[in-house]
Order: structure tokens, then C-alpha cells, then sequence
């Protein structure tokens, strides 16, 4: 089990889609605060200007804050873009590769139990996105102290435990992957799945849903956002702790045991 | 000598259409047994099963004597080569090489390039994508791609296809060695029978699902018969003068020949018929049943004249 760890390790670090996603994902944390500042500070001036030409008026604009509390930064490692989607493509792509090329006909066969080649995936997937989200923190400090400081406040601890807390919310969104490239077989399903969970496309179907219940359940003040892992991961350090361990956990306990299943149960093709 | 591999009644259904059934397979510790049919007989399903890439619908078989739930560890010394093999377009032989040596904690220098000598891929260009590979060097990677981790078994489905004469012979001597210097028992499919006939000690014939026969070599030798073989002008006149001097057991194969299974010691007295009826005598000479014949004969390929 710990060489197939290894061997899926080895693969997903030599791919050419997850080496260009995490470029991406890291390019867009670093160089999105500096742009941020610039296109900030010609706001402002132009308001300046357009100040300055209408008399009696003053500019609106504040001044770009000069520092950010490094507790944020972590809390939310990939800001306020959508870069998930990113991600998520990568997962897919990693978890369908030997399934589509056929490799892993060259070693399923061999495993104890043909299972644990899910299990093993799963496990790569979480270092994955370790790496994402920390690429995606270092970019995000190193771009603002490029514009301004960071500052090491007291709730550096909890926004941690928020990092940890997302990349579980991430792992469940991933389990769901597994299941359909490698459990079910459909990459086209998961593609389109990751594509809705990663640009937060699937928020009109919260809508539907949470107006459905509603008519159902009358005076029903459920909200499916505030279960809905996507949405749960675009909170920030004020996350709803107790509903992302919930769901992230029903989630992987439904998921990865049924892809397992099905994995075993089908023939290696 | 005992069974390395044995499978009792194994079955394969995918709906309600049975893909094998009932097979019983037999394979010896340090042979090379052939596996033989036409497409969509059954020998991948087959091969699958045994070779821990689908489960059988019922049924049972045993790999070094293990069996069920004590199958799993052992299915680390079957190495398999199913269907084309499964490799990254985009790396080296050497780089696909690499991942399954690490899933089976080989450690790797001086190993692939071990194996890459085995199987004739050494003066491969270390940086060209298995993707640009012909498909004989895919084949050949795929068979050192089975052999990762020093398996006591490979089991290779139609390994020598697509590969030219030369390839075909090289990869006979490579299966060869593993089997008489490696000890390595290999279960092998193939549709060339000629060749297949040069390699194998022992062969099972699949047909439609099912396994109609098992053999060895010297099994094969004492079932097929001899017969004497007449390649004449006429083969009509030709037949009436055989029936003459009593000759009833005969047919016309598929080059135009006259096929006779008995009274092979008279030879000479047909030879003899057929020319003093002023028929042109071509060919006569007395002759064993080939693999392909016996194949033929099993499946019901070919008809008695």
C-alpha cells in the first residue's frame, strides 16, 4: 500500500497538468495583489483628478490599507478567486490518467486488494491539495508584501485550524471526483461536476433548492449554502466550523467506500 | 509436477450473456502454456480473471496453491500484460518503467536498464514518449513492464502482435529464457499458431466461452495423426482411383489437397493408381497433423471430405 502511495505520488508529481495548474494557481496569488494595489491606486487617482476639475469636491477614495492581518491570508489561501476550479481539474486529471492510458492494468492485478489503489489515490490527492493550497498561501503572502505588510496577529492559530478545516472541505469535493473518474468511469461528468463546483455555478441550484424547501416546508429557514462544501470553502475565518466537518465527513464516508465498491466490482479495463 | 495455476469451473457472465463458462484450466510450474482461439472466444476474459483484473462470477481457481482470501499477496508474482499495453504517451521507457518499480518497491538503477536489454529496448532513445514507440516496441515494453518485481508468473495476451519476423523471433527467445533460465511459467495467447507451436509445452483451446481441450506437446503429437498428403491435377479421377484400392478416409483441404488417413504403409500402391490412370502426380508425401490442423479439427474449422 505504501509503494502504491509512492508510485501515485510519483505520477501526479510528474504531470505536466498538475505542474501547469499549480503554476497557474500560484502566479494568480502572487501578481493578484500587486495589480490589486495598482489598479486601486489609479481608481484613486482619477477620482483625484476628477475632483480636483469639479469644484467644492473632494476625493471618495481611501487610501489602499497599508497591512493585512496574515490570519486572513491563511484562512482564505486563494483569496477571493475562484481559482478551485484549478484544482479541481488537476484532481481529475490525476485520478483518470492510468485509467484512460490503461497503465493501471500493469498493476491493479497485482495489488492485495484492487481497492487500494482508490484508497492510495485518496491519499495523494490530500498531499495534492496540501501543495495547491500552500503554493497558493506563499504566493498570496509574498504578492502583499510586495504592496504592503503583513502582520502577525492572535488569530493567526485559528485561521490554521480554518486552513486545515478547507482542505478537508477540498478533500470531500475530490472524493466526489473519485467517484466519477475512477469509481464510475466518467470523466465527462466529473469535469462538468468540477467545473460547476469550482466557479460557484452550482449557486443558482442552492437558490432552486433552498426555494424548493421553502415551499415544502413552510417558515423553513434551512439554507442549503451553509451545508453546500463549495460554499463553505469561500468562507473566511469565520467559517461554520461544526457544518464543514459534518459535511466534509458524511461526504468522504459515503463517497469513498461506494467508489471502492464499485471499483472492485468492476473489471480493470 | 505440481499445478502452479488451476482454475475450477470459472465462469465470466456480463448480463445474462456468459462470456466463458465451466473453465478448467491446468497450468504447470516452469512451462509456457498457450492459450488458443479466434477473437472473442474468451482467452482475455480468461486471462483477466487469472490475472486479478476482474472477478469471476463463480467459481474458483488458485495461483501457487493459494486460494480466496489468500489469493491477494500471491497475485504480486503474477505480472501481466492485458490487451495493448497500458503506458504515458508522454514519458520514456524508462519513466514508465520507473512508476511501476516504485509501486512494487523495486528499487530501480540498474533494473530498467536490465529489463530494457531483456526486451530489446536499450538503444531506444532515452528521451522519446512511449506515445512515438512502434507498436512492437510497446509490446516489448509492455512484456518488461510485467516482469517489474521478478513475477514467478506472467501471463501475456497476444504479445507478439504487431511485431515483425525479427521482433517475433527475439520476443520467442526472450520467453524462452525467462522460462528455462528465470524459471518463469507463462501463460500466453496468440493467433499465430505456427508460432505459437514453437514455444509452448502445453496449450488449452478456447471456443465460443468454453475450453474443448487441453493438451501437452507430446500429448499433441500422439492425438494428431499422420496422413499422406497428394497434390495431383485431377483431384476427381484422383479420388475414384483411391477408392479403387479401397481407400475410404480422405478429404481435400483447403490448398487442394488430398488428405488420406489410412493405409498410409500403401503410399507407393496409390502413387502407383494415380499414375498409371495418366493423372498428373504433383506431391505425395506422408505428413503430421500441425497445431493449426488440430485447432481446426477441435473447433470444427475444418470438415471431414
Amino acid at each position: 500500500m505504501g509503494n502504491t502511495i509512492k508510485m501515485d505520488l510519483y505520477r501526479m508529481l510528474t504531470s505536466k497538468t498538475f505542474k501547469i495548474n499549480l503554476l497557474i494557481v500560484t502566479i494568480v496569488t502572487l501578481l493578484s495583489k500587486p495589480l490589486l494595489k495598482l489598479v486601486y491606486n489609479l481608481t484613486a487617482k482619477l477620482a483625484e483628478n476628477l475632483s480636483e476639475n469639479a469644484e467644492g469636491t473632494t476625493s471618495a477614495v481611501e487610501a489602499y490599507p497599508s497591512s493585512v492581518d496574515l490570519s486572513e491570508l491563511i484562512a482564505s489561501p486563494f483569496g477571493f478567486y475562484n481559482l478551485t476550479i484549478f484544482v479541481l481539474m488537476s484532481v481529475i486529471a490525476f485520478a483518470y490518467a492510468d485509467i484512460a492510458n490503461g497503465f493501471i492494468k500493469n498493476y491493479a492485478g497485482q495489488l492485495e486488494k484492487k481497492g487500494y489503489s482508490i484508497i492510495s489515490k485518496f491519499v495523494v490527492i490530500v498531499i495534492h491539495n496540501f501543495i495547491f493550497m500552500a503554493c497558493a498561501l506563499i504566493g498570496g503572502i509574498l504578492g502583499e508584501l510586495m504592496t504592503r505588510t503583513v502582520t502577525f496577529d492572535a488569530d493567526v492559530p485559528t485561521a490554521v485550524g480554518v486552513f486545515f478545516l478547507k482542505l478537508l472541505l477540498m478533500q470531500a469535493l475530490c472524493t466526489i471526483l473519485l467517484f466519477f473518474t475512477a469509481g464510475i468511469r466518467q470523466r465527462t461528468m466529473a469535469t462538468v461536476f468540477g467545473v460547476f463546483l469550482g466557479s460557484g455555478m452550482l449557486g443558482l441550484a442552492y437558490f432552486g433548492l433552498n426555494m424548493a424547501i421553502a415551499k415544502v416546508f413552510v417558515n423553513s429557514d434551512i439554507n442549503v449554502m451553509d451545508y453546500a462544501p463549495d460554499k463553505l470553502l469561500e468562507q473566511g475565518i469565520n467559517i461554520a466550523t461544526i457544518n464543514a466537518l459534518v459535511v466534509s465527513a458524511v461526504i468522504i464516508c459515503i463517497f469513498l467506500p461506494l467508489t471502492v465498491k464499485i471499483f472492485n466490482a468492476k473489471d480493470v479495463r | 509436477m505440481g499445478f502452479i495455476m488451476e482454475t475450477k469451473g470459472l465462469p465470466k457472465t456480463y448480463g445474462n450473456k456468459d462470456a466463458v463458462k465451466d473453465i478448467n484450466i491446468h497450468v504447470r510450474e516452469g512451462e509456457i502454456y498457450g492459450l488458443i482461439g479466434r477473437n472473442g472466444a474468451g482467452k482475455t476474459t480468461i486471462m483477466r480473471m487469472l490475472s486479478g483484473l476482474s472477478t469471476p462470477t463463480s467459481g474458483s481457481y488458485s495461483i501457487f496453491g493459494k486460494t480466496g482470501s489468500e489469493l491477494g499477496p500471491q497475485m504480486r508474482n503474477v505480472g501481466v500484460l492485458i490487451e495493448n499495453p497500458g503506458l504515458y504517451p508522454n514519458l520514456s521507457a524508462y519513466e514508465n518503467l520507473k512508476i511501476k518499480c516504485i509501486g512494487m518497491g523495486v528499487p530501480y538503477k540498474g533494473y530498467i536498464e536490465n529489463l530494457l536489454e531483456l526486451v530489446g529496448l536499450e538503444n531506444v532513445d532515452k528521451k522519446k514518449g512511449a506515445g512515438q514507440f512502434s507498436l512492437g516496441m510497446r509490446q516489448r515494453l509492455g512484456i518488461a513492464l510485467a516482469l517489474i518485481g521478478d513475477p514467478k508468473m506472467i501471463i501475456l495476451d497476444e504479445p507478439i502482435n504487431g511485431l515483425d519476423p525479427q521482433g517475433i523471433v527475439e520476443i520467442r527467445k526472450t520467453l524462452e529464457k525467462l522460462r528455462d533460465e528465470n524459471k518463469i511459467t507463462i501463460m500466453i495467447s496468440s493467433h499465430i499458431l505456427d508460432e505459437l507451436s514453437k514455444l509452448a509445452n502445453s496449450y488449452g483451446i478456447i471456443h465460443e466461452g468454453k475450453l474443448m481441450d487441453e493438451f501437452t506437446t507430446d500429448e499433441l503429437k500422439s492425438r494428431c495423426g499422420q496422413f499422406v498428403l497428394i497434390k495431383t491435377g485431377d483431384n476427381g479421377n484422383t479420388i475414384k482411383e483411391l477408392e479403387k484400392i479401397g481407400i475410404k478416409d480422405y478429404e481435400i483441404d483447403h490448398d487442394g489437397y488430398i488428405r488420406v488417413g489410412e493405409q498410409l504403409d500403401k503410399s507407393a500402391a496409390m502413387a502407383k493408381a494415380i499414375v498409371t490412370a495418366g493423372i498428373d502426380l504433383n506431391e505425395i508425401y506422408i505428413n503430421n497433423d500441425s497445431l493449426e490442423d488440430y485447432y481446426l479439427r477441435v473447433t470444427g474449422g475444418k470438415h471431414n471430405g
